[in-house]
């Protein structure tokens, strides 16, 4: 028999609150806005099936992130990602736009973290699943590979 | 330089927030068409065309497998319980599944619902009236009494599950990944719902959670037998702060006690019964029909007053007895 008194996490109000933010990080990494809606889909499934999660956010946001490389990895090997025809204005803002989309995948997402999420080393560490260290590494290689493309 | 280059990085970031869209996740009406290959043929294809491939597959199922509906009645389910509730949405699954999304046909008359663990893992649920049945490897008496037809492919291990509860359309499950066990246990906690349900149920990514359905049982009292959940969470029948979901109370008392004076009993049984009976302290024996909620047939409640309430499940402190129907 089972008859309990109900524990349901409060999975509505996070995906009401949540979907939006996460689904624009997942867009800054990717360079995809269709990618970016599977992709946070993805991962309330995922935090749906997850056990004593007590920071949903941060940890939403690292499926967020490690679902959005995997998508990258995987778009790489195979076809195109499926850049969104999105022009930004002003011009030289869309040119930057297209310089990131072109970064490898590593560097996209640690930029994306740092200057669109404004998340600290430490929080981007815990999303991208490396040392703080390596994350201020790659910021600053990213910064210096775009500089380069930009003349 | 550098300052400027973060500037202008931020900046891009924030125009590119604001051109993100949100769709809205509920599912436009989508029409079942002829069946095609079966969905495990493209397990890496994108998922909007996995969704595709699925509903396809479905009917191809449906078509191919679905059920010599008998429905050799044991309860008192009325003929016309499940008349206005086309639609079948479940209300448990094993561990790892997740809602993916649900689907009317266009001509409103069929459903199609489908969680996924893996590419290769997936449950589909459908609905669909008006199709030619066919037989099953096995017969299995479902809670309701009606019999599914189960037939299982042990090289890709994939159960498919067809039955038709009294009044209710004829239900097809498709199910990769999970036991014998599993499969029925999803056949018997099927919730047959109207549109307003199943646009409630599967808006919002499946997580449009909360109270869902609210019905009251017969008896003296004002308790609210309900429906609560999500499609990603699990939905659950509950009273008052008790639910209960998988291998259910097959017969079983619960006070409903919330302070002096409250001595509310609710009666449940997962099998359709006709009527409870409870034998009070004093030796007084109480008669009480039951009856089941909109859109589960199989199950039966009643509520009523009875002295000497107490925390704690009904068997502690008094004795109950379901009858007729299935034991």
């Amino acid at each position: 028999v089972t008859i309990a008194r109900p524990a349901e996490p409060d999975l509505a109000s996070l995906y009401a609150s949540q979907r939006a933010p996460m689904t624009r990080l997942a867009h800054a990494i990717t360079g995809s806005n269709a990618l970016a809606e599977e992709v946070v889909q993805d991962a309330f499934l995922r935090l749906s099936t997850a056990r004593d999660v007590r920071e949903p956010v941060p940890y939403l946001r690292t499926i967020v992130v490690n679902l959005s490389r995997t998508a990258m990895r995987r778009g790489s090997r195979t076809v195109a990602l499926p850049h969104d025809p999105v022009a930004l204005d002003p011009p030289e803002l869309d040119e930057l736009w297209q310089h990131v989309r072109r970064l490898p995948e590593k560097y996209r997402t640690a930029l994306a973290l740092r200057f669109y999420a404004d998340l600290s080393e430490a929080q981007m560490a815990e999303a991208m699943g490396c040392r703080p260290g390596t994350v201020k590494s790659l910021v600053s290689r990213g910064l210096d590979m775009l500089r380069k493309e930009l003349g | 330089m550098s300052i400027d280059l973060e500037d202008r990085l931020r900046e891009m970031y924030v125009a590119v927030a604001d051109q993100t869209l949100l769709d809205d996740p509920v599912m436009e009406p989508v029409e079942l068409v002829e069946p095609v290959e079966p969905v495990d043929d493209a397990p890496h294809a994108p998922r909007r065309t996995r969704r595709v491939v699925a509903l396809v597959g479905v009917a191809a199922v449906v078509i191919a497998a679905l059920v010599v509906l008998a429905t050799r009645e044991r309860g008192a389910t009325p003929a016309d319980q499940l008349k206005d509730r086309p639609y079948a949405i479940p209300t448990w699954m094993p561990s790892g599944y997740g809602y993916v999304d649900g689907a009317i046909q266009s001509d409103a008359t069929g459903s199609l619902i489908t969680y996924e663990r893996a590419p290769s893992e997936q449950i589909l649920i459908a609905t669909q009236g008006d199709l030619q049945p066919t037989t099953g490897q096995e017969q299995v008496p479902l809670n309701g009494g009606v019999e599914a037809q189960v037939s299982h492919e042990p090289d890709s291990g994939r159960w498919v599950v067809g039955f038709r509860q009294r009044g209710g359309p004829a239900v097809t499950i498709r199910a990769d990944g999970v036991t014998r066990d599993e499969v029925i246990e999803i056949a018997n906690g099927v919730w047959y719902v109207n549109r307003a349900l199943w646009d409630r149920v599967t808006g919002k990514g499946g997580f449009q959670s909360g109270h869902l359905d609210a019905w009251t049982p017969p008896g003296d009292t004002d308790a609210k037998i309900t429906v609560d959940g999500s499609a990603q969470t699990w939905l659950r029948r509950g009273v008052e702060g008790f639910s209960w979901s998988r291998g259910g109370p097959a017969c079983r008392g619960e006070w409903l006690a919330r302070g002096p004076g409250d001595n509310r009993l609710l009666l449940v049984s997962l099998t359709p019964i006709d009527a409870f009976e409870v034998t009070v302290s004093d030796g007084r024996v109480l008669h009480v029909d039951a009856a089941s909620p909109p859109g589960f047939p199989s199950e039966r409640y009643a509520a009523i007053e009875v002295d000497g309430a107490g925390p704690g499940p009904f068997s502690d402190t008094l004795a109950t007895k379901c009858i007729g129907g299935a034991p």
